[in-house]
């Protein structure tokens, strides 16, 4: 696999004052021949320089320069209309800058009340429904599509949309494999289009600030991580019994590149995650937002762990199938240890907690508790020299790397090495052993049977060209 | 004798004998069975002649064979023809949540009647203590000899053969523990267990789940002494994905050979997965192949990107 660095490449809070990098719109412009939509883009795009210029974007509101104007605004498409995009729907009829203008789900009673929802806040019908993720990639007059459909097609609904020349904000975790993941940062890369990943932690001032206190040696040599995610004990002996399909849902189509199944509810909406031919169980599902903050403070956004040991626990039959117990510990090559395992207190929430010579801190959602009060002071403070990117809302940050044409907060890189770590540590979970990785070349060392697991065969038609 | 017209002759009286109970239904083998199913939540039976006379019956028999060296072994006495050992799931169609894994019944049609005999029937509730075994009559009655009787308690069924049985919607328990057994075993281990896993391959009975799970197993481990096992699974529609998932990662050339071949007669749908696995694997010897796939006119416009994709993919590595 190739690794396409994306060291040096800005992101969207320093574009906001900077003005978008000159690489980057000169790989933008690979896409940027021929259509209306592209021409179009390319306006947003200009509109942006053109408040770059006057030095104040982010301090001006965006109305002086029309982009609420309907020619400005940003269209956005939605693929997969289930529980994760209703947030989204509900944030983004908020935006006065932002339209979405169809939504796609295999399943006709989701889309329809989707669609509803949006034309019942927009006061029109316009709202268009589709059933092929692959006409909404390819329809005209779409700036933008968000990816919230079952892990299993992030990779290939993204990378369709990405060859039609849309940005896309995918929904963690990014990719159901590391081989997708990679092959969806070289589309990204390859066709100059801004991919967010649903890493929205990197978007709060909380996490923010710790991760930048760490980096800045605020807590002296960092020790250990520890990070806890909740349990998925009650998604166990579930019955795989086939059972018909519901009208309005296309199950071939929910399916897609996933080993053929017949039909059961309970493999279906929402609990799809914890089946490990849709999805990864919690590791990933809660992991990819604690993970990505130690990543962060690692300062490994373009690398990762250099070993990872596993000991989780698995259903043995029933429909489910991913990790009852998470526990697996990452090395990394300053010999920090990052270990992820499943709380058992009932909170449905993780944290991350940093061990270092001055003591921990823990942040979570919720709260922020260390071991001296000082050191939260220290963290709120902001004093070291090193600053972070930051993001005050990160569907904000998204529109913003659209029209500077830079990285958003959470890049599809980004998204990628997190994601990354929580399929080695379940890789090593499954294997129950030690396993050593090559960052660099994303391959694990001297062991075939793990390097086959870093990806999947596709279900026909589909594949990652 | 007729086997097939047992479940077609709903006049016939048909006797069922579980354990140490015993009545007389009048109707077709599904009906007597489902009236089995509904007086126990699962019985365990074994059926003479094998499932095809059930088309209720999951199971699809090619066609009846000799008893089982282990049938002759209990000296049991058939009618012709003589049949072997079988065993499936039967699901109660009036119960869908009942299900009875079918063993030990003997099926005997001679004229206007038949019987069905459950020589062994094990009756497993839902809840807890569902491992209750009840010992079957002939086998209260005692056994041939000590090393029946020594075997009645020692035998279990062997999950590498358990595999290829499996069912959607089964218990995947013999399944997780082949499939921990691969992946805990040592590396030089692997070959025994790819052997394993191809007999499994080669089972009469093979089922649809049972094969995927197979191909996944090899996926993990597989090497070039499966291609012989699994090539053939590439000309079937039904089986080809599970074909590509034993083999899209063993490295061996002549794979890349196997696939450009199946190109040829595969579907639309297997026609994408292969032009995937093959620009994966980085044939580069593919290209001409692949080239005629994204210039024909004929194809649809799905899998002429997808193939021209794989030759842009293919051109830059070589």
């Amino acid at each position: 696999m190739k690794t396409v660095p994306c060291a040096g490449l800005p992101y969207a809070s320093a574009a906001y004052s900077a003005g978008p990098d000159p690489s980057v719109r000169a790989a933008d412009q690979f896409s940027l021949r021929g259509t209306e939509l592209l021409s179009r883009r390319r306006f947003l795009q200009r509109s942006a320089i053109a408040g770059a210029a006057i030095a104040l974007p982010q301090i001006l509101p965006s109305r002086l320069f029309g982009q609420n104007a309907p020619s400005n605004q940003i269209t956005v498409g939605i693929i997969g209309t289930g529980n994760i995009a209703q947030g989204h729907i509900e944030t983004l009829l908020g935006f006065s800058d932002v339209r979405i203008v169809a939504v796609c789900d295999v399943d006709r009673f989701r889309r329809e009340a989707a669609a509803e929802k949006i034309n019942v806040y927009y006061g029109n019908r316009d709202c268009a429904l589709l059933g092929d993720f692959r006409e909404l990639a390819a329809r005209p007059g779409v700036d933008a599509i968000f990816v919230c459909t079952p892990d299993n097609w992030h990779a290939l609904a993204a990378i369709e949309a990405i060859r039609n020349g849309k940005d896309v904000y995918v929904e963690k975790p990014l990719t159901l494999t590391i081989a997708e993941g990679r092959a969806l940062v070289n589309a990204a890369r390859k066709h100059g289009r801004m991919v967010q990943t649903g890493t929205q932690q990197r978007s709060s001032k909380r996490f923010h600030d710790t991760a930048e206190f760490i980096r800045n040696g605020g807590l002296g040599k960092l020790e250990r991580i520890d990070i806890l995610i909740p349990a998925n004990n009650k998604y166990t002996g579930g019955s795989w019994q086939p059972e018909p399909v519901p009208e309005g849902l296309d199950w071939d189509m929910w399916l897609g590149p996933a080993p053929w199944s017949p039909f059961n509810r309970q493999a279906c909406h929402y609990n799809f995650r914890f089946i490990l031919d849709y999805a990864a169980g919690q590791t990933t599902n809660w992991g990819a937002h604690y993970i990505d903050i130690a990543q962060w403070a690692l300062g490994a956004d373009s690398s990762g762990p250099v070993e990872v040991e596993g000991h989780g626990e698995f259903p043995t039959t029933g429909l489910f199938t991913t990790a009852t117990k998470v526990d697996f510990t990452c090395r990394y090559a300053g010999g920090e240890k990052l270990r992820c395992r499943t709380r058992y207190d009932g909170v449905s929430d993780g944290n991350v907690r940093f061990f270092g010579d001055r003591g921990w801190i823990d942040v979570s959602r919720s709260a922020s508790t260390a071991s001296q009060p000082e050191l939260l002071r220290e963290v709120t403070a902001r004093t070291g020299s090193l600053k972070l990117p930051s993001s005050a809302n990160h569907h904000d940050n998204f529109f913003g790397s659209m029209r500077t044409r830079s990285l958003p907060i959470s890049d599809v890189e980004i998204g990628h090495r997190t994601t990354t770590v929580c399929n080695l540590g379940n890789i090593a979970m499954l294997l129950d052993r030690t396993l050593r990785w090559d960052a660099v070349k994303e391959e694990f060392v001297d062991d075939p049977m793990a390097n086959r697991m870093r990806t999947r065969s596709m279900r026909g038609p589909w594949s990652l060209v | 004798m007729d086997q097939c017209a047992v479940n077609a002759r709903p006049d016939l009286t048909i006797s069922v004998k579980i354990g140490n109970e015993s009545e007389a239904v009048t109707g077709n083998v599904q009906g007597v069975l489902s009236s089995a199913i509904r007086r126990t939540s699962s019985v365990r039976f074994r059926v003479w002649p094998p499932f095809r006379c059930f088309p209720a019956l999951r199971h699809k028999h090619p066609t009846c064979q000799p008893p089982s060296s282990r049938a002759r072994s209990r000296g049991t006495r058939f009618q012709r023809p003589e049949l072997r050992d079988e065993r499936a799931t039967y699901i109660d169609p009036t119960r869908p949540g009942r299900r009875a894994l079918l063993e030990c019944v003997r099926i005997c049609v001679r004229g206007n009647s038949t019987s069905i005999e459950c020589t062994s029937a094990i009756l497993k509730m839902p809840d807890a203590n569902s491992s209750t075994v009840v010992p079957t009559e002939s086998e209260a009655k005692g056994f041939a000899d000590v090393k029946d009787r020594e075997a009645w308690f020692t035998s279990s069924p062997d999950p590498w053969v358990q595999i290829a049985l499996l069912e959607f919607g089964g218990d995947r328990t013999f399944a997780t523990t082949v499939h921990r057994m691969i992946v805990h075993g040592e590396r030089d281990q692997q070959p025994v267990m790819e052997a394993k896993l191809m007999q499994a391959l080669g089972h009469p009975n093979l089922t649809p789940a049972g094969r995927q799970f197979i191909c996944r197993m090899l996926g993990l481990i597989g090497s070039s002494a499966c291609i012989p096992a699994v090539a053939p699974l590439l000309q079937n529609d039904a089986s080809v994905d599970s074909a590509r998932m034993a083999l899209d990662f063993v490295p061996d050339a002549s794979i890349n050979t196997l696939y450009r071949q199946a190109l040829n007669t595969a579907s639309v749908r297997a026609k994408g997965g292969l032009i995937g696995s093959i620009a994966a694997r980085g044939d580069a010897q593919s290209i001409d192949a692949l080239t005629a796939i994204a210039v024909d006119t004929s194809q649809s416009r799905e899998i002429r990107a997808q193939a021209e994709r794989a030759v842009e993919a293919l051109a830059k590595r070589s």
